[in-house]
C-alpha cells in the first residue's frame, strides 16, 4: 500500500519546471552525450521559455545544444560541445556564443569536472585531480575576466554558486608518494591512473608554484541549484534504478540542492527492494519524479530503446550552417509548439519510429540500427 | 498507448531481468552430467544436504516457472485481438 505522503514527489513535467526551475537557475543536466539526457525536462523548459539559464553538465550535448538554439542559455560551464560524429561542433551552442547570445563559457576536462560533482556530493572543499596540469584550462578563466570569482566587501562570494578560483595547483604534500607507476616500476598494478612522468624524468616542475616538486590540481566542488538527471526506473518513494552506464551521473546527481529524476517508469519500492544494491539513489535525495516513458529521446536509454541516428542526421541536415532565425524556428517548431512530450513524442516523433529503437534483451542495445561510426 | 506504456515497461524489465536466468540455466544444463557422475560418490550428512539444496532449488524454479508460464499464457490471449483492422 503506498502512502500518499510517497506519491507527493510523483508530478508532471511541467509541474516540475514550474515548480523548481526559474530565469537564471543554476542547473546540471546529466547523462552523457547520447545516453540517458533528461529529455523530458529539457523539452518542458522549451516550452515554458525560461531564460538566462546557467547550465553546467560533463558530457552533453543534445540538452544543451536544445535549449541554446531556444536561446535560454546564459552561461555555459561544460567539458564537451559536440553531438557526436554527426556534428562534432554543436552548431546552436556554436552561434549562441558568438553571437554573445550565451554570454560565458567555462570549459574543464571530464575527469576534473567529475571530480568537482564528487567533492559536491561529499560536501568537501576540493578534489585533486592531475589531468589537466600543463594544459590551458587551467589558464583559460572566463568567469573570472567576468569579475566572478571571488568575495565581495561583505564576504559573501560574488556568485553563489561560482567559486572564487578555478583550480589551485599545490605541491602534492606526499611528494609524489602516490603516483603510478612508482612502486611498481613494471607497470603491473590494478590501479588505472598511471603517468610515465617518472620515465620521462617530468615529476618535477617549478611551473606554477614557483618550488620544485610534484604538482597537484586541486577543484572546487560543483553546487548546481537543481539537478535532473534520466533513470529506467524509479520507485513511488522515490528509490532510483539505473541500468548501463552511469558515468559521472550519481555525483552530478546528489551535488546540488534539488534532484529531479525523470524516468520510464515509476514501479512499485518493493520491486527496486529486491535487489537493493543495483539501485543508486536513495529515496530521501529525490524531490521529483517525472514518468515519460521514451522521453529521452533521441538519446538512448540502455534496456529501453537506443538512439535514433536518423533525428541527428536530419538535424545536422536542417540546422548546420543556417541563419540563428532557422535554427530557433527548428526547435519552436519541432518543440515549443508542442503541448507536452506525449505530444512531441507521438505526433511529431511517432510511435512506429520510437518502438523501432527497441532494445534487445540480450545486447541492452539495438544491434540492427545505424549509429555513428 | 500512453496508458499502457507503464505495463509495457513492466514487461520489458520482466524480460530484461531473464537474461541472467537464462545464462544460469543453460550453463547448469550443460554441466548436469558432469553434476550427475559425482553423485554416486555423495554418502551420509553430504547426500542430505545435497538432497534439500535440490528440492529448494526445484521448488524456486517451478514457482518462478509458474508465474511466468501463466503470464505467457495471458499475454497469448491478446495477441488475436491485435489484429490488424
Amino acid at each position: 500500500m503506498i502512502s500518499s505522503e510517497l506519491k507527493n514527489k510523483v508530478m508532471t513535467a511541467k509541474e516540475a519546471v514550474e515548480r523548481f526551475i526559474k530565469p537564471g537557475t543554476h542547473i546540471a543536466f546529466g547523462g552523457f552525450t547520447i545516453l540517458r539526457r533528461p529529455m523530458t525536462i529539457a523539452r518542458e523548459i522549451v516550452r515554458q521559455g525560461i531564460k538566462d539559464l546557467f547550465v553546467t553538465m560533463n558530457g552533453g550535448t543534445l540538452v544543451e545544444e536544445m535549449l541554446a538554439g531556444a536561446g535560454l542559455i546564459k552561461w555555459l560551464e561544460t567539458t564537451y560541445l559536440g553531438l557526436e560524429g554527426g556534428m562534432p561542433v554543436a552548431y546552436a551552442i556554436r552561434q549562441a556564443i558568438e553571437s554573445g547570445e550565451i554570454e560565458l563559457i567555462e570549459d574543464y576536462s571530464n575527469w576534473s569536472f567529475a571530480q568537482r560533482t564528487l567533492a559536491g556530493r561529499l560536501g568537501l572543499p576540493f578534489m585533486p585531480c592531475l589531468g589537466d596540469i600543463g594544459s590551458d584550462l587551467i589558464e583559460y578563466d572566463t568567469f573570472k575576466k567576468a569579475g566572478l570569482r571571488g568575495k565581495k566587501e561583505n564576504g559573501d562570494f560574488i556568485h553563489p554558486g561560482i567559486p572564487p578560483k578555478k583550480y589551485e595547483i599545490i605541491d602534492d604534500p606526499f611528494e609524489g608518494f602516490g603516483l603510478r607507476p612508482r612502486r611498481f616500476l613494471s607497470g603491473e598494478d590494478s590501479c588505472v591512473n598511471k603517468t610515465n612522468a617518472y620515465r620521462e624524468g617530468k615529476i618535477n616542475s617549478k611551473k606554477y608554484t614557483g618550488k620544485e616538486g610534484v604538482k597537484v590540481a586541486l577543484v572546487p566542488p560543483l553546487m548546481p541549484e537543481v539537478c535532473v538527471v534520466r533513470a529506467q526506473r524509479v520507485a513511488l518513494d522515490g528509490t532510483v534504478r539505473i541500468e548501463g552506464l552511469i558515468g559521472p551521473d550519481l555525483d552530478q546527481s546528489l551535488c546540488g540542492r534539488i534532484l529531479i529524476v525523470e524516468c520510464e517508469r515509476i514501479c512499485p519500492p518493493e520491486e527496486l527492494r529486491a535487489v537493493p544494491e543495483h539501485n543508486q539513489i536513495a529515496a530521501h535525495f529525490v524531490h521529483a519524479i517525472v514518468e515519460q516513458p521514451f522521453g529521452a529521446y533521441p538519446s538512448a536509454v540502455p534496456n529501453y530503446y537506443d538512439y535514433d541516428y536518423s533525428w541527428f542526421k536530419n538535424y545536422v541536415k536542417e540546422v548546420n550552417h543556417q541563419p540563428k532565425e532557422k535554427v530557433k524556428e527548428f526547435w519552436e517548431k519541432h518543440v515549443k509548439e508542442t503541448r507536452d512530450d506525449w505530444d512531441y513524442l507521438y505526433n511529431r516523433v511517432g510511435i512506429k519510429k520510437l518502438f523501432s529503437l527497441r532494445t534487445d534483451p540480450k545486447y541492452h542495445y539495438n544491434p540492427n540500427l545505424d549509429r555513428f561510426n | 498507448m500512453k496508458n499502457l506504456m507503464n505495463y509495457i515497461w513492466l514487461l520489458n524489465a520482466c524480460n530484461n531481468s531473464l537474461l541472467e536466468a537464462e545464462i544460469l540455466s543453460k550453463q547448469a544444463l550443460e554441466r548436469y552430467d558432469e553434476f550427475f557422475k559425482e553423485i554416486e560418490g555423495i554418502k551420509g550428512e553430504e547426500r542430505d544436504c545435497l538432497k534439500k539444496e535440490l528440492e529448494n532449488s526445484i521448488l524456486y524454479i517451478d514457482e518462478k516457472v509458474k508465474f511466468l508460464q501463466l503470464l505467457s499464457e495471458k499475454l497469448k490471449e491478446v495477441i488475436p485481438l491485435l489484429k490488424e483492422e
